[in-house]
């Protein structure tokens, strides 16, 4: 099933010249874990705004082409009411808590209060969601005064306890060390086999190479190209789009390069460490 | 897992005396209507009694401290400042002393002064017990249910962490600005110089994190229309505390009455 369809979109921004989408198709499908990659300033998180219906509802601009979301055109939509379908969690942690609250806890309890969910069931989901993240221990803590990775945390936190059937994550990880970032990805990875679809925006890319069911690459606007993780990840052209690819796929080519070509282009470790073993028989 | 913080969440919130524990309407009741009483009545003798009857108070329900800081600073400002203006402004015969040898204190002046004080901070009184005794997501919560849109309570309580936030990006500016070798400290005139500079881009921040913030909020499904529930829920009124508040209401009309009496009758 087809979640999000974008033909011949153009989008630009209020009191700008440029277009900050040009001609961009694409269909989002139900289930599945797109990668958002390319330069800065290519359009990933306008593309994010516009799926999660801040374009045209929020941002206004200019908006040509179609795009339907959940069956229906994205201008039809209440914004409001799409809240709960897609959840968004964007770049920034430090406005992304509301301000309001004492607790951690509080904090990702209010997305469900929100919706009404019962007292009880609030206090339940946030414990789960709580102790799927690792933040039990900032539970009782002013999220106000938390470090921007804790932030960060508890942002992604405040948004996958409200169970939405797709999710729009914007570098989920900017302020996350290693492995704070993997177990992000690691969440991400149980979320879409719960059946959710996921983007995510993301400049990690060997963590976006393992985890990634299709890869979308974005410069100036367009859509340089899409397809199978696999597939994009280990095209050399990607460099000259100022966009990344695994170390182990650029190792790959130099194997080629020098002679002693894999059987495929790697794009994880694991890959690569089999392709070796397969060639050294 | 806190276990004992989770479940704190279950019952209703619990405080950590009685006065805490009244629903912030009853206590906003009470005292607004001890502190317009002290209005009405209009004597120095009420009014300072109910001063000190609200310090008493304070510190019976552990907030003494909380509470003298500020009260104090009003009885200095406010009572000192009128004791003074009615020196001035209200001309008496009964000459209490010559300060100086040149300024005359007179009894009617004092007397008015002292009336004059006394309501003023019988009621800034009752107002900042109210809030040294109320957290105000406790008093948003009480009027959300009483019908008070979700938009005006997240408004009025996101402000205070604006000040907040504000204040920290100011000294962040600054810092930034110091770190560029502009002088932000010494004189008077530096630091005015050093600070009007700063507001355009702690303006332009602001405004930008609101949007993003709107942004957040929206994902939180905050505009969603429908009923919202409460994680942290405030127990309804019990009888008692209910009689207080009637008998205060009541004793307050019928002061009302008496002064209308008093003025038409």
């Amino acid at each position: 099933m087809v979640v999000a369809e974008l033909k011949n979109v153009n989008y630009k921004y209020p009191l700008t010249d440029n277009y900050a989408l040009n001609d961009i198709s694409f269909r989002f499908e139900e289930g599945k874990f797109y990668g958002l990659i390319g330069e800065n300033g290519g359009g990933k998180t306008t593309l994010c705004n516009l799926i999660r219906g801040l374009i045209p509802h929020f941002y206004n601009g200019e908006l040509e082409g179609s795009v339907r979301v959940f069956g229906t055109d994205i201008k039809e939509h209440n914004v409001e009411e799409l809240a709960v379908k897609i959840g968004y969690v964007f770049q920034n942690p430090f406005n992304q808590m509301s301000g309001i609250k004492n607790t951690v806890f509080e904090e990702v309890a209010m997305g469900l209060e929100n919706l009404g969910v019962e007292k009880s069931e609030i206090i339940q989901k946030v414990e789960d969601v709580l102790r799927l993240l690792g933040i039990e221990d900032l539970m009782t803590k002013n999220p106000n005064e938390l470090s921007g990775g804790q932030r960060q945390r508890v942002a992604f936190a405040s948004i996958i306890v409200m169970d939405n059937d797709m999710l729009v994550i914007d570098e989920p990880t900017s302020q996350l060390d290693p492995q704070g970032t993997e177990n992000v990805f690691e969440i991400i990875r149980t979320l879409k086999e719960a059946g959710k679809t996921i983007v995510l925006v993301e400049h990690k890319i060997d963590l976006i190479a393992e985890y990634c069911d299709e890869i979308i690459v974005m410069e100036q606007g367009h859509i340089i190209c899409s397809g199978e993780t696999k597939e994009i990840l280990s095209r050399m052209e990607l460099l000259d789009y100022d966009a990344q690819i695994p170390q182990v796929a650029i190792w790959g080519h130099e194997m080629a390069a020098a002679g002693k070509p894999l059987s495929k282009i790697p794009i994880t470790v694991d890959q690569a460490v089999r392709l070796v073993q397969e060639r050294e028989g | 897992m806190d276990k004992s913080f989770i479940d704190s969440f279950r019952d209703y919130q619990k405080f950590d005396n009685w006065f805490i524990d009244f629903n912030p309407l009853s206590k906003l009741n009470i005292l607004f209507a001890l502190g317009f009483s002290s209005m009405l009545v209009n004597n120095w003798k009420y009014g300072f009694s109910l001063c000190v009857l609200y310090c008493i108070f304070a510190f019976a329900v552990n907030r003494g401290k909380q509470f003298m800081k500020p009260f104090s600073v009003i009885v200095l400002i406010f009572g000192f400042f009128t004791l003074v203006i009615r020196q001035f402004s209200v001309t008496g015969t009964t000459v209490l002393i010559n300060l100086f040898g040149v300024l005359p204190i007179t009894k009617e002046a004092l007397i008015n002064g002292l009336n004059t004080a006394s309501y003023l901070l019988g009621f800034s009184g009752a107002i900042v017990l109210f809030f040294v005794t109320t957290e105000m997501r406790d008093l948003m919560y009480s009027l959300e249910k009483k019908g008070v849109s979700h938009e005006v309570s997240y408004i009025v309580l996101a402000s205070f962490q604006t000040i907040i936030d504000l204040k920290k990006n100011t000294n962040l500016i600054m810092e930034s600005q110091k770190a560029r070798g502009i002088e932000t400290e010494g004189n008077i005139v530096n630091r005015i110089k050093a600070f009007f500079p700063i507001l355009g881009p702690l303006v332009l921040g602001a405004i930008s994190s609101t949007e993003e913030k709107s942004i957040a909020m929206d994902a939180r499904a905050f505009s969603v229309k429908c009923k919202h529930t409460f994680l942290r829920e405030l127990r309804p009124a019990p009888v008692y505390e209910k009689a207080i508040v009637i008998i205060t209401d009541i004793s307050f009309v019928l002061l009302v009455v008496y002064k209308i009496y008093q003025v038409f009758g």
